[in-house]
């Protein structure tokens, strides 16, 4: 009797871990209902045929458990409906341009050396990430439009489902990692560059010259790195923050895609204006270029507005990071398409100064001029979004004290994301310390 | 599991509304019933069971039933299911159904003595 209780409760042990690949909806509500009946089969089957009895249910189980995941998460899918479908296409058309853009720049620009790579790699970040803000809890009914109640029968009462959080345990685990890599990465980063020179000086060691170029013994290398590790860091906090929703009916990055927008578009035609009429260098008003107020302010604005609406300044930051994403991303296509557009003209207007392209004339100076922009075009795309991040926090502030919206339960929410989001912000801080100090 | 024709109930989900159909069972009970009145041919395992009680569920055609068993003779865990009124109608139209079936079949000699002259013959 004891050893049919044993092999039953292993079973029973085992068969609880395989019911892993059941959807969580389903295991949810039936989870402990499976696993009795199936200790009841144990059970039963092994006091009346002894092992091979208990072995034939296992057959059976096993088929069973995997046909019937692979129908429930047929199931689950196509419940999702039109709503997943809808939110999928939009992620594939956004993520796609994004890639297909940064893509392009890097073609274009083969000849910005170490950033190139980098943008690469930001670009299958930026793909993820991107997606995530256009993912919709499931919400709504299933049971009348869900394919496994036909309407021939007629007597499928709809059943409500309770909005989920679109954060799961899984990808809370797989952020946290990201995050620790990260955080590792840079910490590794740091204590070779403070302690290597010195330790090899002192045993008069020298690297060969890739190993110096990863140890960040080459100037700007470790800043380069630093640079991927924050802007890493605010991919990550803003893919944390996207998993979740305000309570109220707001979409903060839809705000801040609006504002970086317009004000992308409002910086283009300024700048295409002075372009076309204008020498190096550009004018400006009075002491202050136009476009660091629109470049700044956007961000700004788009935090305010997002944390007036929901009365979570987090949500501002989500904003801003948007905002300036979205304006790197005008004003690299806007410029791009303007410069192999208007070539000939720019030649003999704002790019007949350039000082970065003395000496040339013609071709070549619309060639180097280009590749000038595109370095440009690739420090927005690399820089603008974190510090969006920054200055859409500082938004955030402002519009959580002027909030209109936001339950005291809201606000109480909010500190959940806050981890990531110092983290997020001491990656910053290590980046304009570095971007400060030498980089530029 | 395919659907039968009729009123979109799988072999699985028909055969858990005849178990039902004379008694109050639980989920490992339904199991017992079927497997003994098809005779082995349908051996539901746990997880086509609870699928399909949760789409009868979801169509109103069985309930679960507030009344408990002695929990000195069963687990006061378990849930036990019972046809709803949607539920007999469901099950007697599939039957009718079946059962016209049947005597089509009886018109074309495809059961009893006939059949198996036939089948035998072949």
């Amino acid at each position: 009797m004891k050893e049919s209780s044993q092999a039953v409760a292993w079973s029973v042990r085992l068969y609880a871990l395989l019911l892993a690949v059941l959807p969580a909806d389903f295991r949810r509500e039936y989870h402990e209902l499976l696993l009795q009946t199936f200790r009841d089969l144990c059970r039963d089957s092994f006091a009346a045929h002894g092992a091979a009895g208990l072995a034939a249910v296992w057959l059976h189980a096993l088929a069973d458990l995997l046909g019937g995941a692979a129908g429930e998460w047929g199931r689950t899918l196509r419940s999702g409906g039109h709503a997943m479908r809808r939110s999928t296409l939009g992620g594939i058309v956004a993520g796609g341009a994004t890639v297909a853009l940064i893509l392009l720049l890097g073609v274009l620009g083969r000849g910005a050396g170490p950033r190139l790579p980098l943008i690469l790699v930001l670009a299958t970040v930026a793909l993820v990430t991107l997606l995530a803000p256009l993912r919709r809890p499931r919400a709504g009914l299933v049971g009348a439009n869900d394919s496994t109640s036909p309407a021939a029968v007629g007597s499928s009462a709809p059943i409500p489902v309770e909005p989920q959080p679109a954060a799961t345990s899984a990808r809370r685990v797989l952020v946290g990692a990201v995050s620790a890599l990260a955080l590792l990465l840079f910490l590794l980063l740091a204590y070779l560059r403070l302690t290597l020179p010195d330790a090899l000086a002192a045993g008069n060691v020298q690297p060969g010259p890739r190993f110096q170029v990863w140890l960040g013994l080459q100037g700007e290398r470790d800043a380069v790195l630093a640079i991927l590790a924050a802007v890493l860091g605010a991919y990550v906090a803003v893919a944390v923050l996207s998993s979740r929703r305000p309570t109220v009916d707001v979409r903060p990055w839809l705000t801040g895609v609006v504002a970086g927008a317009v004000a992308g578009l409002l910086a283009g035609a300024v700048g295409l204006t002075t372009d076309l009429i204008a020498r190096n260098p550009r004018p400006t008003l009075g002491s202050a270029d136009v476009l660091p107020f629109l470049l700044y302010g956007a961000p700004i604005v788009a935090g305010l507005l997002a944390g007036r609406a929901t009365g979570q300044a987090v949500y501002g930051l989500l904003a801003g990071f948007w905002s300036a994403a979205v304006f790197a991303m005008v004003l690299a296509t806007g410029g791009l398409a303007t410069d192999l557009a208007l070539a000939n003209r720019l030649v003999q207007t704002v790019w007949d100064g350039n000082q970065d392209c003395r000496a040339v004339a013609g071709s070549a100076l619309a060639a180097c001029s280009i590749g000038d922009d595109l370095d440009g075009f690739f420090l927005g795309l690399l820089l603008l979004p974190p510090l969006g991040l920054a200055l859409g926090s500082v938004g955030g502030l402002l519009g959580r004290a002027l909030a209109v919206a936001g339950s005291p339960a809201d606000r109480a929410a909010a500190p959940t994301v806050i981890a990531p989001l110092l983290f997020s912000g001491l990656l910053l801080l290590v980046l304009l310390a570095q971007v400060g100090g030498n980089f530029w | 599991m395919a659907r039968s024709q009729g009123l979109g109930l799988t072999s699985a989900e028909f055969q858990i509304l005849l178990a039902l159909a004379d008694s109050e069972r639980h989920g490992y009970e339904i199991m017992q019933v079927i497997a003994r009145e098809s005779r082995g041919a349908l051996a539901l395992g746990p997880t086509t069971l609870y699928r399909s009680i949760r789409t009868l569920l979801q169509r109103g055609l069985i309930e679960e039933s507030a009344q408990r068993p002695d929990p000195e003779h069963d687990d006061e865990r378990r849930r036990y299911y019972r046809l709803t009124s949607g539920g007999w109608e469901t099950a007697g139209t599939e039957v009718e159904r079946l059962r016209r079936l049947v005597l089509v079949a009886d018109s074309k000699s495809l059961t009893g003595p006939a059949w198996r002259r036939k089948v035998g013959e072949s």
